[in-house]
């Protein structure tokens, strides 16, 4: 086995690692949550690695030397570089390059070094360097190798361990970063990075017997595994994330890193430290970044210190991870509204918390309270979407320990014309006024059943017979709910260009409804019709009229 | 020696008025399955739009090539006073972040500010325009400096969107996901705010959400400059515009400008919006 690569040798690497990720592409697209999560990340690292393969083998020059190999390649990475994660492959290929300048050839020393350099440069070319990603694959994949690159051994055996090494990474991703851990998959990037290592290590050992297509790690067969490290993760989340964040740079000569990295991390939690002999970067998570400092301050000139109180941090964290549409938010809203398609269509809207509750059955001041509470928010907007209910919603907003408005709705009509009209971007007195406007701009509809015979509001009714009432009056009565509506339509003087929103009721079928609205738009054809189910138990239909 | 102002081309700057000014715009990326274009560049927004329509591949963008900026970098650092590099907000796009590796591998010869716009579309291009007016005038690099970061504080758009499709299938959908697959129907309204996408309104229908469009400038009156953009609905656009010439007072004439391929992959069409810059207070 040789124990020296020359320029062919990176040439024919890199050709693998790019026809690896080929076959990988989509796989690793398909895992792309972190930081945006647009499903190209396999793309994009496909598409850099294919650049600097087409530069690097057009250049007879590389095949002269492995400097001039790794120079090539990483001139046209960062000209060629796509996407954020090809932004960092390309400083995977500028580390090669200064750890291969002025070489011919490499063993497992010189190539640690390359691996130690691309990592390093990784971390620094972006600007706020996130665990669990590429970035902490790369790193893992540089300190293994200089663990085991000076013990005699060959590429071909550094490159597995390596590739082990880097696997390992992957797998622990979803425990280092919770938005994957949520998402239930590994990080995409460090996955790519993986595969770019495992193709180079398959070509310059010339197997090509292995199976092509790569499980990923830590998802093999289901996703029960990143279940589970989701939830172990939910465990150590609080301890991970204490003290204060402290990013100190020392200056001086003959800085060793990875001596400086092995005393911090006995001094603080959470440790990246780069840089060179000149310049390092100390960050770490401790209770004492006074003693941090201190030990950095005995290295050389210390400057760039920066101290921050992880509290609030982890107050973050942990409610992103908890509940991932609950971070902290400017506003939030508690809706009380009875039926489920109320309750998903109040909480689709941008409810925060939507309470149980209505005609029959008004919430309890300390209910409205509790879900306050769990809001996401410390100014809460609340819609008591029922008359009965007003009182009891101001009561809760005066005993809140948040600050809480309430916008006096007293129909679930209004309630949805108000959360149309919610702006989560405004402050809460502009939010409010914007929603309390919004009440008037609805009229509103309920059919049901009356329950015994009676003359209300002009309108004789007997029992059983169906009631639409407009605003809160008697406005018709019929045998059937759509003719009960259609006269309350006509009442409202509905013409062209209202937009009527039906909400169906759980006593009737969608098919029904559907037979209705049909008949209301022939009724009235310069109007906009909408049916939704709404759920709602007492009423046959409620409908809004804009 | 001048001051010389570059943007990418989310910021929606129509071509003639990029070239009066000199301001340089560095293209984004923009696939359609194998395909690669060069927003704005190879790819025109008409064909664009087709394309989005007729599928059957989604567009993706990506970032341009930290090299790229580096080029544009040392090229332009040959000659000029300083560099003001202006982009899309750094919470959806790595644009920003190519760009400020870009400054540090450029050999200009002059400094390079590279400024988070934390917006979109032309509310990005209003603010190079600010940049760009002061530069031709003859104002220093830390003037356009300081000018460029208070226009930042100033600037805000919103549009009109017929679906929210596009924002989710492109992984832009941010803070506005709460509202994906509403029972109810209504045309969502997204703008920036800090940084990251929010749905500011959800009229239910377009003629609200146009009369929204307008409030939304009242209420960023005193107006210094602002743009009327829109994706596939030239028609409509220009009536909007001059409807607002005709109410609304601003330091310089409003523009009429069309969301390109690459920020089209996130509105889809049916696009209608508004970028403003506000007058500075007190």
């Amino acid at each position: 086995m040789r124990a020296r690569a020359d320029g062919n040798d990176l040439l024919r690497m890199m050709a693998g690692a790019s026809e690896l990720l080929a076959v990988n592409v989509a796989r690793v697209n398909s895992l792309n949550v972190f930081p945006v999560p647009d499903g190209d990340t396999g793309t994009n690292m496909y598409l850099t690695l294919k650049e600097v393969l087409r530069t690097a083998r057009a250049d007879e020059s590389v095949k002269s030397s492995a400097g001039r190999a790794a120079k090539v390649m990483a001139a046209s990475a960062l000209r060629e570089a796509r996407g954020n994660s090809g932004v960092i492959l390309s400083q995977f290929f500028k580390g090669i390059a200064v750890g291969l300048e002025g070489l011919d050839g490499f063993g497992p020393p010189e190539f640690a070094r390359c691996l130690r350099l691309a990592s390093d440069h990784a971390y620094k070319s972006v600007g706020n360097p996130v665990e669990g990603t590429i970035l902490t694959v790369m790193r893992r994949v540089a300190e293994e190798a200089e663990l085991h690159a000076e013990r005699g051994r060959s590429l071909d055996a550094l490159m597995e361990r390596v590739c082990k090494a880097a696997r390992k990474a992957v797998e622990e991703t979803p425990s280092m970063l919770p938005v994957l851990a949520q998402a239930g998959v590994v990080d995409a990037g460090g996955h790519g990075m993986y595969i770019v290592l495992e193709g180079a290590r398959r070509a310059l050992a010339g197997i090509d017997r292995e199976t092509k297509v790569l499980p990923v790690p830590g998802m093999s067969g289901s996703n029960g595994r990143a279940a589970r490290v989701a939830e172990a993760f939910l465990a150590t989340a609080e301890d991970e994330l204490y003290g204060f964040c402290t990013q100190i740079l020392v200056t001086g000569s003959g800085l060793q890193v990875d001596i400086i990295r092995t005393k911090v991390e006995t001094l603080a939690r959470s440790v990246v430290v780069v840089g060179d002999t000149e310049a390092v970067k100390v960050h770490g998570h401790t209770e004492d970044p006074d003693g941090l400092v201190a030990y950095t301050r005995s290295l050389g000139a210390v400057s760039q210190v920066k101290v921050q109180d992880m509290d609030e941090q982890k107050k973050e964290f942990s409610a992103m991870h908890r509940a991932p549409a609950k971070q902290a938010q400017p506003l939030g809203v508690v809706a009380v509204a009875s039926g489920e398609g109320f309750g998903q269509l109040f909480s689709s809207l941008g409810a925060d918390c939507v309470v149980d509750g209505g005609d029959t059955m008004n919430p309890s001041v300390q209910q409205l309270l509790d879900a306050i509470d769990q809001c996401p928010s410390d100014r809460v907007i609340l819609l008591p979407n029922n008359k009965n209910i007003v009182p009891a919603a101001k009561q809760a907003a005066e005993a809140a320990s948040k600050t809480v408005q309430v916008v006096a709705s007293t129909s679930v009509v209004q309630g949805m014309a108000a959360i149309l009209n919610y702006n989560v971007t405004k402050t809460l007195d502009a939010a409010v006024a914007d929603m309390e406007r919004a009440l008037g701009s609805v009229r509103g509809v309920s059919v049901t059943r009356a329950v015994r015979a009676a003359t209300m509001d002009g309108v004789q009714v007997a029992q059983g017979q169906v009631i639409a009432m407009l605003d809160g009056k008697l406005a018709a009565s019929g045998d059937a709910p759509g003719d009960a509506l259609r006269a309350a339509l006509v009442k409202a003087g509905v013409g062209g260009g209202a937009l009527v929103t039906v909400y169906r009721g759980s006593g009737l079928t969608d098919s029904e409804a559907q037979a209705d609205v049909k008949a209301l738009r022939q009724a009235f054809p310069g109007a906009e019709f909408e049916v939704v189910f709404g759920g709602q138990p007492h009423y046959l239909y409620l409908a809004s009229i804009e | 020696m001048a001051v010389r102002v570059v943007t990418d081309s989310l910021a929606d700057l129509p071509k003639d008025i990029a070239k009066d000014y000199g301001i340089e715009v560095v293209p984004l990326y923009v696939r359609f399955g194998d395909e690669e274009f060069k927003d704005g560049v190879t790819l025109s927004s008409d064909e664009f739009y087709k394309r989005l329509t007729a599928g059957p591949h989604s567009p993706k963008t990506a970032v341009p090539a930290v090299g790229e900026f580096a080029e544009l970098y040392s090229r332009l650092g040959q000659d000029a006073e300083g560099i003001v590099s202006i982009h899309i907000s750094s919470k959806v796009s790595g644009t920003l972040n190519s760009a400020e590796q870009g400054a540090k591998e450029a050999k200009a010869k002059c400094p390079i500010e590279v400024v988070d716009s934390l917006q979109a579309s032309m509310a990005i291009g209003l603010i190079a325009l600010t940049a760009a007016r002061a530069a031709k005038k003859g104002a220093s690099f830390d003037e356009v400096v300081k000018l460029t970061r208070s226009a930042v504080t100033r600037a805000h758009c919103l549009t009109l969107m017929d679906t929210l499709e596009y924002l989710e299938k492109g992984g832009r959908i941010g803070k506005a996901a709460a509202l994906l697959g509403s029972l109810l129907s209504f045309k969502p309204m997204v703008g920036l705010k800090d940084g990251e996408v929010h749905a500011f309104d959800k009229p239910r229908t377009r003629a609200r959400g146009i009369e929204k469009l307008k409030e939304f400038l009242a209420q960023h009156s005193p107006v210094e400059s602002y743009c009327v953009m829109h994706s596939t609905v030239p028609e409509e656009a220009q009536a909007l515009l001059t409807e607002l010439k005709a109410s609304v007072k601003s330091d310089v004439p409003p523009i009429l400008a069309r969301y390109g391929p690459g920020l089209g992959t996130y509105i889809g069409p049916g696009g209608l919006g508004i970028g403003v810059i506000e007058k500075p207070r007190g």
